[in-house]
């Protein structure tokens, strides 16, 4: 019998006794969806996580390490150890090699929420995913010195709206008990989500950083703190002094390894210059363990799905024990029997891992607006691919592979009762 | 030259003793043989000895010139597609195929059947029409229902319009009359015996009712055929 006859043998089988089967190849299809939906968030967060800063050849900071100096600069992760003078970001300005600058000064807080001292080339040049940059979703970037732009969580945690006036307290913790709550706050600006930490930070200039440690120099309020009103500060020649790091964007990228060499041997400062991908990348290895994890977790959850196949068919073939004989009689040899088998196992996965595969897109078609806008994250593939592919190739392979126990056990059956079936 | 001609055949299941040892037994072209044995005699046995599902330990069965003892298990699962047509006492048809799905399922078995069906000019499908119609069954309904909507005296009828199919040159049924009533019985008898002969077909009937013998000429007993079984009865 042609192989294309058994197939349809055991189409109409397996079409017999479609109830199990259907339990069947939903068990099969959920567990592929959840594998490839696994896979698909892994690689969708991955490239999140190392897109959150694009464009940016290097961060400059005081000397500390690559890893550290990123984590703080980009994902707000830890402090700066010590801070870069302005002297030295004046200098990193002023070399021909770099084209443009982004200082960051970090160190204050707002109900949680990162204070990150700015300034308008933060807007301009600061850029996460394909080379995007900051929008605004209402208002505009700060401008004077008790101006502040918060990012999206920021504003929809907090309700918050343009014109609302806040306050920034020193020092990061959730709760600060010395609030600088003389020095009122206006909102000019609230960000669009992009899905880095800009989303849960508040934006202000550096002067507004000094502005808000005027009479704290010693880390507590001195008199002259409590003395003076904002608009006294205001009239304060205030000029930043220290900075936590910076962005570095270069004049010709061919220049990179010139342009470290030279800042990182800067005779003024110890200062190190980290290209960002890099540390990010480093940093990825070691938080991607849970994704691969979850990976592992549900590979497993595929071959449950799979033994669930080889437990249907085993169960049936009791009751079939008759159906083989037939065959037998008119003439299926052992090999057609146990190819029937098998058949009846690989159209089972495969069945339902192409309504798996189906089932990811659709969710994640559904899905993907949802994600981009709470988290910022872009769905990774929307078009079926070769992961799918493999996917979909191992499950089809290793049910073939599971079905020769069925199958051998048929023949086994088939062999012994001859063609008197006992009933 | 005879079509089916077994000698000094012998055969035990593993681990048991010896159950048949047949030193000569033969069936011509186209002859219609009633074999009689009391159940647990070893006819379905023999049967699968002939069918070429079991092989003998020793000796020699002979089918259409080939030697079955000797040959290997494909060609023997080949010799069985393309020549023989087995008739159980019960369950013969695939639960899951329309009627004519299981009467031409020989014909998606074996290429020999197939281009026996188109020499005389017909289709399986016509063919499966044909057969039906004359075992009583010539009902579109039934032609493209389910198996398990007929009766076991159809359902036994459709096993013979399967059997039948692409005339093979031997109808093996193993009591296939057991599950009927005595007026069925009857007319399911003369039915397959009329058609065997139409079709050209020997026929290897085997029950261990002797009243069904007499619709045969030729009437043979296991019990004398098998010296085992003639000498535990001596």
């Amino acid at each position: 019998m042609s192989l294309s006859a058994l197939i349809s043998l055991a189409w109409a089988s397996l079409w017999n006794r479609r109830a199990s089967a259907l339990l069947t190849i939903t068990a099969v299809a959920v567990s592929v969806m959840l594998f490839l939906g696994v896979d698909k968030l892994k690689t969708s967060s991955e490239e999140s996580f190392q897109q959150t800063i694009t464009g940016t050849d290097m961060i400059v900071g005081a000397r500390t390490s690559p890893v550290s100096l990123v984590m703080f600069t980009v994902f707000h992760i830890g402090d700066p150890a010590a801070g870069m003078t302005w002297e030295s970001y004046e200098w990193l300005q002023s070399r021909s090699d770099i084209e443009w600058t982004v200082p960051i000064s970090l160190g204050d807080s707002h109900d949680g929420y990162r204070v990150v001292g700015t300034d308008q080339s933060f807007f301009e040049h600061y850029q996460f995913r394909d080379r995007q940059n900051v929008s605004f979703a209402d208002g505009v970037p700060f401008d004077d010195l008790y101006d502040v732009v918060v990012g999206a969580d920021v504003a929809a945690e907090k309700g918050y709206a343009v014109g609302d006036e806040i306050e920034l307290s020193h020092g990061t913790g959730p709760v600060s008990f010395q609030d600088h709550s003389d020095r009122p706050f206006t909102i000019t600006g609230i960000l669009d989500a992009t899905g880095t930490p800009v989303d849960e930070s508040v934006l202000v200039s550096l002067l507004a950083i000094e502005a808000i440690h005027v009479g704290w120099q010693s880390g507590a309020p001195s008199p002259l703190a409590n003395m003076m009103t904002a608009d006294d500060v205001r009239q304060l020649n205030l000029r930043p002094h220290i900075i936590s790091s910076a962005l570095v964007g270069l004049s010709d990228r061919r220049s990179t390894l010139n342009t470290m060499r030279a800042i990182n041997t800067y005779s003024q400062e110890a200062l190190v210059a980290a290209p960002p991908a890099q540390a990010i990348a480093e940093v990825w290895e070691l938080v991607g363990v849970a994704g691969n994890a979850l990976m592992a977790v549900s590979a497993f959850v595929i071959l449950v799905g799979l033994v669930s196949i080889l437990t249907s068919i085993l169960t049936s073939l009791r009751e079939r024990r008759r159906e083989m004989a037939v065959l037998r009689a008119i003439g299926a040899g052992p090999a057609q029997i146990m190819t029937l088998l098998i058949s009846e196992a690989v159209l089972l996965a495969a069945t339902g891992a192409a309504f798996g595969i189906a089932l990811v897109y659709l969710a994640s078609a559904l899905a993907a607006p949802i994600f981009e806008a709470r988290f910022g994250i872009a769905l990774a593939g929307t078009y079926p691919g070769m992961t799918d592919l493999k996917v979909f190739l191992a499950v089809i392979v290793t049910a073939g592979v599971l079905g020769l126990i069925p199958a051998i056990q048929a023949l086994k059956n088939s062999l012994a009762d001859g063609l008197s079936i006992k009933l | 030259m005879p079509l089916l001609s077994l000698k000094n055949v012998e055969f035990a299941w593993p681990g048991a003793p010896a159950l048949l040892r047949i030193p000569e037994f033969q069936i011509e072209a186209g002859e219609h043989v009633f074999l009689r044995g009391p159940s647990g005699s070893g006819k379905s046995t023999l049967l699968g000895l002939i069918a070429g599902v079991l092989t003998a330990d020793s000796g020699q069965i002979e089918f259409a010139g080939e030697d079955l003892a000797t040959a290997s298990n494909a060609k023997r699962d080949g010799i069985r597609a393309r020549d023989m047509g087995v008739i159980f006492q019960l369950f013969n048809l695939l639960p899951y195929l329309s009627v004519k799905a299981n009467v031409t399922l020989p014909c998606k078995l074996s290429a020999e059947r197939r281009k026996r069906v188109a020499e005389t000019g017909t289709t399986p499908d016509d063919e499966a029409r044909r057969l039906l119609d004359r075992l009583g069954l010539n009902d579109d309904r039934i032609l493209n229902g389910k198996v398990t909507n007929l009766s076991v005296g159809q359902q036994q009828r459709v096993a013979v319009a399967r059997a039948l199919m692409g005339r093979p040159k031997l109808i093996i049924a193993d009591e296939p009359t057991s599950a009927l009533d005595t007026k069925a019985r009857d007319a399911f008898l003369e039915l397959l015996q009329e058609e065997s002969a139409a079709a050209g077909s020997a026929l290897l009937f085997v029950s261990h009712d002797e009243h069904l013998g007499s619709a045969f000429s030729r009437i043979e007993d296991l019990e004398t055929l098998n010296t085992i079984a003639a000498e535990a009865r001596v």
